[in-house]
């Protein structure tokens, strides 16, 4: 059998002729001498036409027998991985002893098209190495180019608009809302392929009950990322020219993916501009029932309209470990984070506010530094089976913010606040399922939380210090009972929140030109301190109506809810009743299209830190006072959205339309005293309306191996507001301040690898904003930013990478402000493992940025500071 | 006769025991086929080639999928999973389907070229030599997805199969069962029209040529026996289905004529010397 394939190569000859030559060889591997199997042999006349061939056998050998004789003929020997061999046969001796050298073959690549994007019931597959890009690293760099796929400049990820609700690791769910850990440190080649699993309920239990509107990813890994530890870091150190002096950049990143068993554990540092925190933010977090929020507020001045790490001067820190293990029939993750991050700000600003009788003009240099630490764990057990559910998940998080602020102008003074942060919570959740059809739930909740407050101001010799103490602690049990018949489940779900809060503050003085405080000494205690307990204690029962047959999905809920509110006589006790009911549908006629509308009204409460007697220093020149009654408002609102998606042809489309309208029974009103701004709240209503649309739509670029998106927004605000002028006494005289807002956008982003050894990625983004007071309206001011990224492969060792960014912004009407970003990279890969760069950023050293933003009342105008010149090599290392 | 069987047994066996080879390349196939009821072309299928220099596999990715997820048993629920929820939505575009059906693994290490495919229920494995096809080489040439081919000409399993190649790929491998030319076949077909193959991209690959699902469960058949039972069930489907199906318990009654199959002479199946 064997000698037969031996002498198959020969067969392929026939034997006619007369000057009939036998051209026979032996082809092997250059180094190594071993035999090459399955090469191409080609043998060609004079003119280069093909006249026989053979494929080299199990020994290397092949043998042509040439019917006219080899004057002028040639040999192709050629093979997958080698580079191709030409010999003339004029002056050979046979038998030939050919030697291949190895060689990348280079492929004219076509992508694959079958496997690109595949879709298989509810999930849809992306195959990760048909969307990255030579420049690209992480996973999230080529998520970004998925179609359908969003992911925003923090990291958060939606699907088809909505975000998504879980991020699985070969079906783990690891890192929770944290998953920035992972799509900034898993290396894109380490991932397979990416599975989106749309309409996804993560709870087992509720499957074929709950309809769930929402996806989750699913990263499936390479078989060499499994079942071992995976290891890659980064080292970078260089020069920048502004701020002066040393700049570092480096990442340690571990991952083990067991069955039983998965890790991530990552270390961060930099003060190249990159804002570690939102590596690790919970993007699934939900907001915290303790509802304490800071009074004191000095944040240091920001850049909008430009990319963050252009302006940021940090030195960061980030240090995360997170581990499952799976624990019989349940799972069990710890995840602690560290992260230290202290920015510098510098700005020169001049703030307009817009007032009936004149403007009024406040100049301002600021110059700050913002030091914080914050430390948090999260321990969850969690039993996620078809018939039971239970989750534990335990959080203690604690911050502190130190933040200082000089400010030198109109009023030179020194900020300083401390502002730590402690918190605790527990949630507990039950769910059992008996007989397919009826669903129990139980849920505690319990979180405390402490906001201490210290703000010290020197200005002009004198020296203030305020403290704040501000505690709650809030609890939440319920019970629930849901039962399913034929696509029809009913729950009704009931229980109790019981919330306590104490505040305490004090201020040991206030200026002068406030009126009505320093007059009277014997008041002037109940005027700048505040000590009270606002408590309230709910009881709600929440009945649901779900109907889900076919394509269809009506969701009815009716929250019902008794409150009753105790203030310490800060204000009178009071029992209130609310009622908010919301209605949705969601319609998918078939794969491609899902078609969903909502619609819910109701009433809330106000925010009870608004409740509040004396007077709060909020910064320098700002003094905040609270509510003298309890307002709860009104809203409702409407929304509806389409998706539609053709996987073969790499097709996704959403948009999204929502109204809204509110209605508050107070008004917040800004009063003017000298130099000093008193925020209070009125009795008076006031209305707001919103509208907002957005649309994006994506397609795959299949002959590039790229893909393109086209996205636009649109967002109208109207509200009715008071603006107030106290010229240091008399009552004041206010006007109410119609304002409408409208901004839009629209943006478009392609990119592609045209050629094997060019790909590149290019954005661009315009948009304009307006504002309309009193029928009055200012000019719209626009901003355009153009991003481009080229990437040049001249060797398969070498990358050569040129980034430009353009922003074009208008600062007053017709008056661009343009700024030039360049930036270059060289990137040398001497083995898979180990790469070296050098990475030249803002080429043309551009030190400043102007800009003027509008707010509701006020405009602004400034002048900030860019990250200069910076050089920075690194080596980065693999396992 | 009984020697050779063991000894293509113990070679499947070494096979599955050995390291699998990686291929060097992956090529996408858009692949045509009649309907054996109205004899036109009515859907096409996709295959995926991936090879080196010796080994090779050409399948379709979703009959594969399907078929991994067949062989174990939290696959199978999952199948099942899909397939019900597919059903109880009423959403058939969701019901799990498999594409193309046979699976083709050439090897030029002497295992030969073996046929995995599928008659109703049945499955099958058919075990050739690795076809030597005599093919003409012309000199007329066109460009398919940016590689100049050259056209070649051969008769194989009664068919005449008229294939581009290009040199400037060198594996000596093409869809189906096709190759043996100095280069990759990137598009095939043959006068009726029924049976083409066109390649729709190309891709280097590193990945490895894992052998076929379940692969115990295909019985050995010469290869001619087996297209004589595929002719047999499209001449008369609903007795032969019954034959398959009386094991199960399962009979089907005649629907007059919606299973009428064309005769031989209007629809055959991609080889014909049967």
């Amino acid at each position: 059998m064997n000698r037969l394939s031996l002498i198959l190569p020969l067969l392929w000859v026939a034997l006619t002729g007369v000057a009939q030559v036998n051209v026979s060889g032996v082809i092997v591997e250059e180094g190594t001498s071993e035999p090459l199997i399955g090469a191409s042999v080609i043998l060609r006349n004079a003119e280069g036409k093909i006249v026989k061939y053979a494929a080299s056998n199990a020994k290397g050998e092949f043998a042509i027998s040439s019917p006219g004789g080899v004057k002028g003929y040639s040999l192709d020997v050629s093979m997958m991985s080698y580079a191709k061999q030409t010999v003339g046969l004029d002056s050979l001796k046979l038998p030939v002893r050919i030697v291949m050298k190895a060689s990348a073959t280079m492929l004219k690549e076509v992508a694959v098209k079958a496997e690109r994007i595949r879709e298989q019931g509810d999930t849809v597959t992306y195959s990760v190495g048909s969307f990255a890009q030579a420049q690209d690293r992480s996973i999230g760099d080529v998520l970004k180019r998925m179609p359908g796929i969003d992911v925003s400049n923090n990291g958060k990820i939606k699907y088809q608009g909505e975000d998504i609700n879980k991020f699985y690791i070969e079906g783990s769910d690891l890192l929770g809302g944290k998953y920035g850990i992972a799509t900034n440190g898993i290396s894109h080649d380490d991932v397979g392929a990416v599975e989106v699993m749309e309409n996804h309920q993560p709870m087992q239990v509720l499957s074929g009950i709950s309809f769930s509107e929402k996806a989750a990813i699913n990263l499936k890994l390479k078989n060499r990322a499994k079942a071992t530890w995976t290891f890659h870091g980064d080292a970078g150190g260089g020069y920048a020219w502004q701020p002066e002096g040393a700049v570092w950049d480096g990442e340690l990143f571990a991952m083990a993916v067991m069955p039983g068993f998965q890790n991530i554990t990552t270390f961060k540092t930099n003060n190249i501009g990159e804002d570690l925190s939102a590596h690790a933010t919970d993007f699934f977090t939900s907001r915290r029932e303790t509802d304490l929020s800071r009074y004191v507020s000095i944040s240091l001045p920001g850049v909008p309209s430009l990319s963050r790490k252009r302006t940021l001067f940090n030195r960061s820190a980030l240090l995360s470990t997170n581990g499952l293990w799976k624990v019989r029939n349940g799972e069990l993750k710890a995840q602690i984070d560290y992260s230290f991050n202290r920015v510098t700000a510098q700005a020169a600003n001049i703030t307009t506010y817009f007032l009936e009788n004149g403007d009024r003009i406040v100049t301002e240099n600021r110059d700050g530094r913002d030091r914080s630490h914050s430390l948090s764990g999260r321990f969850i057990y969690e039993i996620n089976q078809k018939t039971t559910f239970i989750n534990n998940t335990l959080l203690t998080n604690i911050d502190w913010d130190d933040v200082r602020l000089g400010v030198k102008g109109s009023l030179t003074n020194d900020q300083s606040a401390s502002l730590p942060d402690y918190y605790i919570s527990n949630k507990f959740k039950m769910i059992k399922r008996f007989n397919g059809k009826h669903l129990v739930t139980f849920q505690s909740n319990n979180e405390w939380e402490s906001l201490p407050q210290t703000l010290s101001v020197s200005m002009m010799g004198t020296n203030i210090s305020q403290h704040i103490g501000d505690h709650a602690f809030y609890t939440h049990e319920s019970a629930a009972y849901a039962f399913t018949l034929k696509g029809i489940t009913v729950s009704l779900e009931g229980g109790v929140k019981g919330y306590l809060r104490s505040l305490n503050t004090e201020l040991p003085d206030m200026p002068a030109e406030i009126p009505g405080v320093i007059d009277e000494v014997a008041l002037l205690g109940k005027e700048t301190e505040n000590v009270l307990n606002t408590n309230y204690l709910t009881v709600y029962a929440t009945p649901k109506f779900e109907y889900w047959v076919r394509r269809v999905n009506f969701t009815l809920n009716a929250p019902l809810s008794f409150a009753h509110y105790r203030f310490d006589k800060a204000i009178a006790n009071r029992s209130e009743v609310y009622f908010s009911p919301a209605l949705s549908m969601n319609w998918k006629p078939n794969n491609r299209f899902s078609i969903s509308a909502r619609g819910g009204m109701g009433r809330s409460p106000m925010s009870l830190n608004m409740i509040q007697p004396g007077y709060i220093m909020t910064d320098y020149r700002s003094f905040r006072r609270g509510v003298d009654d309890f307002y709860s408002s009104t809203s409702s609102n409407l929304s509806a959205s389409f998706s539609y998606k053709h996987t073969r042809k790499g097709v996704f489309a959403n948009a999204m339309v929502i109204q809204s309208w509110s209605h508050l029974p107070y008004t917040m009103a800004q009063q003017f005293y000298g130099d000093y701004i008193v925020y209070s709240y009125t009795d008076a209503k006031s209305d707001r309306e919103m509208l907002m649309a957005n649309g994006t739509l994506g397609k795959t670029l299949d002959f590039m191996r790229g893909s393109a998106n086209l996205s636009g927004s649109f967002s109208r605000n109207d509200s009715h507001l008071i603006s107030l002028n106290g010229n240091g006494g008399g009552s004041p005289a206010g006007s109410p301040v119609n304002s409408v807002s409208t901004t839009w956008r629209v943006g478009a982003k392609i990119n592609g690898a045209p050629l094997r050894w060019l790909s590149f990625d290019y954005s661009i983004d315009f948009g304009s904003s307006r504002l309309k007071m009193n029928d009055v309206k200012s000019s719209p001011l626009s901003a355009m930013e153009n991003t481009m990224l080229i990437n040049l492969l001249p060797h398969s060792k070498w990358e050569w990478r040129i980034m430009g960014e353009h922003y074009r912004n208008e600062l007053t009407a017709g008056k661009f402000k343009n700024v030039f970003l360049l930036d270059t990279k060289l990137v040398y890969h001497p083995s898979k493992r180990l790469e070296l760069s050098a990475n030249l950023s803002n080429i043309l050293n551009q030190r400043t940025y102007n800009y003027t933003t509008y707010s509701q009342l006020s405009s602004f105008e400034s002048q900030r500071w860019l990250r200069g010149r910076e050089l920075l090599f690194t080596i980065s290392l693999r396992k | 006769m009984k020697k050779i069987i063991t000894l293509t047994a113990t070679c499947l066996v070494a096979i599955a025991a050995v390291a699998h080879e990686k291929a060097d390349i992956e090529v996408s196939y858009t692949a045509s086929q009649p309907s054996l009821m109205s004899g036109k072309v009515e859907k096409s299928n996709q295959y995926i080639l991936i090879a080196n220099a010796s080994e090779s596999k050409f399948y379709s990715p979703m009959t594969e999928y399907l078929d991994s997820l067949e062989s174990t048993p939290e696959g199978q629920a999952k199948y099942k999973e899909m397939s019900r929820n597919a059903f109880m939505s009423g959403n058939q575009d969701k019901m799990p389907r498999r594409d193309g059906r046979y699976y083709v693994m050439k090897s030029a290490n002497g295992n030969g070229m073996t046929t995995y495919d599928v008659n109703g229920l049945e499955k099958y494995v058919m075990v050739e030599p690795m076809p030597e096809l005599d093919w003409q080489i012309t000199e007329t040439t066109k460009e398919i997805l940016g590689y100049e081919c050259q056209k070649a000409v051969a008769t194989f399993h009664g068919r005449e199969w008229t294939v581009w190649f290009t040199p400037a790929i060198p594996i000596m491998n093409g869809p189906w069962k096709l190759g043996g030319l100095p280069g990759l076949i990137l598009e095939a077909n043959e006068p009726s029209g029924l049976y083409s193959f066109t390649a729709t991209g190309i891709q280097a690959a590193s990945r490895e040529i894992l052998p076929v699902y379940s692969a115990d469960a295909y019985e050995p058949i010469d290869r001619k026996e087996f297209l004589k039972l595929k002719r047999k069930m499209a001449d008369n489907p609903i007795s032969s289905m019954n034959a398959q199906l009386s094991g199960l318990g399962i009979s089907i009654k005649s629907a007059g004529n919606a299973m009428q199959h064309k005769p031989r002479e209007e629809a055959d199946f991609i080889e014909t010397d049967y």
